[in-house]
């Protein structure tokens, strides 16, 4: 359960930062997470990569190489229609998991 | 379509590899961009771009592992690993390609077997339009029956030529030896009588000449052809034109007219066929005519079922049918005390696709139980691989971990273990079909039969199945069982576990009592067939067959006279009696226990025929007796001089002494016996009182039997079965019988057989089941104590920090052994009392196929557990020596 929590928040995580962006490259995503949480949340290039194929496999993402502002070539992710889908009810269940453990922690 | 997609990749993996190769690079080119925008130098920017991101290989291949979840290029990557792996390793994969070999091949070699003589159709046009007529219930009937096949008289086959509903058509035929010389040393040719129509019924067309026709099956038609098979073409002409080409069969000349194709055999499975002749030459070809007998029953009705009509239809029509055929078929040669019997019976018809079969009546209670068999083994082989795999990856769980750890799912690693047992299991397969090859070959050849091997899709689906089923067996097992120890605990226990011992040979314990026990049920009935056999073998027939020769002479081609043959036999008779070296020597038309039988109605002279009994009978020569060694209680042999005198003399057995209520001393009681066709009633005077002996099968109780005088038989024929009891070895005493009828004649042809030999031959189904059934008990065996041997070593292995710790404080070596050999025992006898329990319920199935014993004999189990248990006892000896042998320091030192 953990474990696929985990893995969930990092698919959640990405997802949701192809959402604001509409199209990035890994480092780009790395970049992002790591600025909008003020380096509270780094993702590790380890998880990160294998998550962006698994994703891809699935058809949540979608991937062409295309050139960065740096001159750099650089695969760049886009989400799907079933990434968005994938988005919406993630964000949903995290929601609630969210909800369910702040519950826990203030109970007096 | 996932799945052909990652078929169409499996090339593409370099490919994939330099995608994402440069994806990562560009990644830390961009991350090195980033740094030196930040004001490091550029080696600080790529020490800090490295570090965080690891070592590059390790993310590609798990970026890869995510991408090929289900691959099946890695799949092919692990089968590639595990070649590589048993390259360096070869034991290893040796035993297991063998094991599984054998297992896999003598199963596939029973089922080709099994197969051919039950399952296969004939090869012919629409074999289940095929369907045979018999008579119900033949044992009321009278004559002669020349043929274990369901039979019917020629009149009545006639009747059913002409009025056949249901059938669209019918045809007859009758397996016959052919003689092919003219004498001397007799050679024989498969022959075949067969009704006009009987090729065009099976729908079989020739590859060259003609087939019969119903014009060629007229009465008195003389030999208007013969058509022969393709391997007698082979054999005979070497595939030389051979339309036009004469044969002499029976001594008469015969033109070849046409060939049948190479997969016919006839419709007897288990027999060939060379020649085949239309029925109407049967006379001509023999001496005695059993054309219009309605005593002769010899020959076999099959027919085609006309679209409309099925199997069950035409058996109620027969029957109805039946008073008709059998009122309208009677003769005047039946014997008029069983005419009312004789019309009561009643045919039927039954399906035929797969032919008749002999093979099947004697053999598939046999091979079905050998199937079984083999299937054990075969369980018993996947539980010792499993045993091994387990081993094997339990050899590697460090290695397992250490995959886990970096990220490996549980399912790569199934899939890796799946992997080299599918690579064995694949190994083992085709070991096994080369090896089932030779085997059912070899089979084939030891009951000396005919058989059509095809390795058919039915065949290739079974070895796929099992091959699969083994694979999935012992593979699945040993992955799962893998891949369930969480890593940290592997890591932390190294190879040396003290804690998991316990749980892991809890399973590996299942496995080996389950062996164990399987093993006793199939040494069990290895026993148990063995002693039936040795019981068979030794079983006392009432006479003595060793040392004796049965000389089969065939004299047609002099052309003596009936009325002087019995003169002539008794001068053939008397010069084999004078060559030294023989003892004696009988003329018999009865061979004990040689399968053939003369059976007639007997009763009491003063009593009503209907007090009538069934008695065998046998028609001897003086010192038949002696030649067998059967004891005279009283009374006399006969004597050779025997006129044809009223009543005539009679030698009978106890037992018909007791059948008929003759008394301890029956010597001059009167008996009757019926008419045959070609002799009225007959009186008999008792003058000898001989011991019973066996006369159709040795597995049947002796039986009454009468002995009536040759000389006193007006018919003689032109054949003769001589017994010679002889001191010289059997190859001089051939030698010099074949020269004395040289000197009679070169007209007369012959041919030998020990009389042991034939009761021997006669046993071969038995023997096939011990043989065969010893070999997978010795099999069995052997894989039990390789089993347990793998168990105990591994425990040994696995426990030595253990007792070296127990070495250390104080336990001497004796306990060490007790304690590794205790556990031993406690499997072992887990698994004999499992054992005893399936092998008493496995052996009632085995009750029908034994002799002189029952089926749950305590000796025979015990003989088996005790066997077992000391060769597994000693499989486990040694590594519990070794376990004895540790030596604590160095054991404490391995972590």
């Amino acid at each position: 359960m953990a474990k696929n929590d985990l893995q969930g928040a990092l698919d959640l995580l990405i997802l949701k930062t192809l959402s604001h962006l509409d199209s990035m490259h890994g480092y780009g995503i790395v970049m992002h997470i790591r600025r909008v949480t003020d380096e509270l949340l780094i993702v590790e290039e380890g998880s990160l990569y294998p998550a962006l194929h698994r994703m891809e496999q699935n058809k949540w993402i979608r991937a062409s190489w295309a050139v960065t502002e740096y001159g750099r070539k650089a695969k760049w992710y886009t989400l799907t229609r079933a990434g968005r889908e994938q988005l919406a009810s993630r964000e949903k269940n995290w929601e609630q998991v969210a909800k369910g453990v702040d519950a826990i922690l203030r109970f007096a | 379509m996932a799945l052909f997609r990652r078929i169409l990749s499996l090339g593409k993996r370099a490919g994939m590899d330099r995608e994402i190769d440069a994806e990562l690079r560009e990644h830390i080119a961009m991350c090195i961009d980033d740094n030196m925008a930040q004001g490091m130098n550029r080696a600080a920017a790529e020490r800090d771009a490295r570090s965080r991101f690891g070592n590059p290989t390790v993310m590609r291949e798990r970026v890869l592992a995510e991408d090929m979840a289900l691959g099946l290029e890695s799949l092919w990557h692990d089968v590639r690993g595990a070649l590589r792996v048993f390259v360096k390793n070869p034991g290893f994969a040796f035993v297991v390609v063998a094991t599984l070999a054998l297992g896999i091949g003598a199963n596939t070699a029973l089922f080709e077997l099994l197969d051919a003589v039950l399952l296969q159709s004939l090869p012919v046009k629409n074999p289940q339009e095929l369907a045979q007529v018999r008579v119900v219930d033949r044992s009321k009937a009278r004559g002669d029956f020349s043929s274990g096949y369901p039979i019917v008289t020629n009149p009545i086959w006639e009747n059913l030529r002409e009025n056949h509903p249901g059938f669209s058509g019918i045809a007859a035929w009758r397996d016959v030896d052919f003689s092919r010389d003219s004498g001397g040393d007799a050679r024989f040719a498969n022959g075949l009588y067969v009704s006009g129509d009987f090729f065009s019924v099976l729908g079989i067309q020739p590859i060259a000449g003609r087939l019969f026709t119903a014009e060629d099956d007229r009465p008195g038609c003389g030999l208007p052809g013969a058509v022969i098979s393709y391997g007698f073409w082979q054999q005979e002409f070497g595939g030389r034109p051979a339309l036009g080409q004469k044969l002499r069969l029976n001594n008469k000349s015969v033109e070849v007219i046409g060939i049948t194709p190479a997969n016919f055999f006839g419709v007897a499975v288990g027999s060939d066929f060379d020649v085949a002749v239309p029925i109407c030459a049967q006379p001509y070809l023999e001496t005695t005519n059993r054309l219009q007998s309605s005593t002769k029953w010899w020959l076999s009705v099959i027919g085609r079922l006309d679209p409309k009509s099925s199997v069950d239809q035409v058996a109620a029509h027969l029957k109805t049918m039946s008073p008709g055929i059998f009122a309208s078929t009677i003769r005047a040669d039946y014997p008029p005390e069983s005419v009312k019997d004789y019309l009561a019976m009643k045919l039927t018809a039954e399906p035929s696709a797969a032919g008749v079969s002999m093979l099947r009546e004697t053999y598939s209670d046999s091979l079905r139980f050998l199937l079984g068999i083999a299937g054990l083994v075969l369980l018993i082989t996947c539980a010792n691989l499993a045993s091994l795999m387990l081993a094997r990856t339990a050899a590697r769980e460090r290695d397992m971990a250490v995959r886990l750890a970096i990220g490996a799912g549980r399912w790569r690693l199934i899939r890796l273990v799946l992997g080299e047992s599918l690579l064995l299991a694949f190994a083992g397969a085709l070991a096994g079909m080369a090896l089932a090859q030779v085997l059912s070959r070899a089979l084939v050849a030891y009951l000396n039969i005919s058989l059509d091997f095809k390795l058919d899709w039915r065949i290739f689906a079974f070895l796929l199945g099992i091959s699969l089923l083994t694979c999935l067996l012992f593979g699945l097992a040993a992955a799962l069982r893998a891949s369930r120890t969480p890593p940290v605990t592997a890591m932390k226990a190294g190879g040396h576990a003290m804690t998991a011992s316990r749980g892991r040979l809890g399973f590996r314990g299942v496995l080996v009592v389950s062996q164990v026990a399987l093993s006793l049920v199939l040494l069990f009935s290895a026993l148990l067939f063995t002693r039936s056999l040795r019981n068979l073998m030794v079983d006392d027939p009432g006479f003595q067959a060793n040392g004796v020769l049965i000389a089969r002479l065939n004299f047609t081609r002099l052309q003596i006279p009936a009325d002087q043959r019995a003169t002539f036999q008794r001068r053939l008779l008397d010069r084999i009696r004078s060559l030294p070296g023989v003892d004696a020597a009988a003329n018999t038309n009865i061979v004990p226990l040689g399968g053939s039988g003369w059976g007639n109605a007997v009763w009491v002279a003063g009593q009503e025929s209907t007090h009538r009994q069934d008695s065998n009978f046998s028609g001897v020569s003086s010192d038949y007796f002696k030649t067998l060694r059967i004891p005279v209680i009283a009374g006399r042999d006969f004597t050779g001089r025997e006129m044809a005198q009223s009543p005539r003399d009679a030698i009978v057995n106890v037992a018909f002494a007791k059948k008929l209520g003759l008394g301890a001393n029956p010597i001059g009681a009167r008996f009757w016996r019926e008419a045959t066709p070609s002799r009225p009633a007959e009186l008999n005077e008792i003058v000898g009182l001989v011991k019973d002996t066996k006369y159709r099968g040795i597995r049947r109780p002796a039986e009454p039997i009468a002995y009536l005088a040759l000389a006193q038989n007006p018919d003689a024929e032109n054949t003769m079965q001589v017994l010679i009891r002889s001191r010289l070895p059997m190859d001089a005493q051939k030698q010099a019988i074949r020269l004395a009828l040289h000197d009679i004649s070169s007209g007369i042809s012959f041919d030998f057989n020990g009389l042991q030999d034939q009761i021997q031959q006669s046993l071969l189904p038995e023997r096939l089941l011990a043989t065969l059934s010893g070999f997978f008990g010795a099999l069995a065996v052997i894989l039990a104590m390789t089993g347990l041997y793998g168990v105990m070593s591994y425990t040994v292995t696995e426990r030595t920090t253990e007792i070296g710790i127990r070495m250390a404080l104080g336990a001497q070596r004796t306990n060490i052994t007790a304690m590794i050999l205790g556990k031993a025992i406690t499997l072992l006898t887990v698994g004999l009392m499992l054992g005893a329990g399936l092998s008493l319920a496995a052996a009632s199935a085995a009750g029908a196929l034994l002799f002189g014993l029952k089926p749950h004999d305590p000796a025979t189990l015990a003989g088996a557990a005790l066997l077992l248990a000391a060769v597994t006892l000693v499989a486990s000896l040694v590594p519990s020596m070794r376990a004895a042998n540790v030596n604590p320091i160095d054991s404490l030192r391995t972590d």
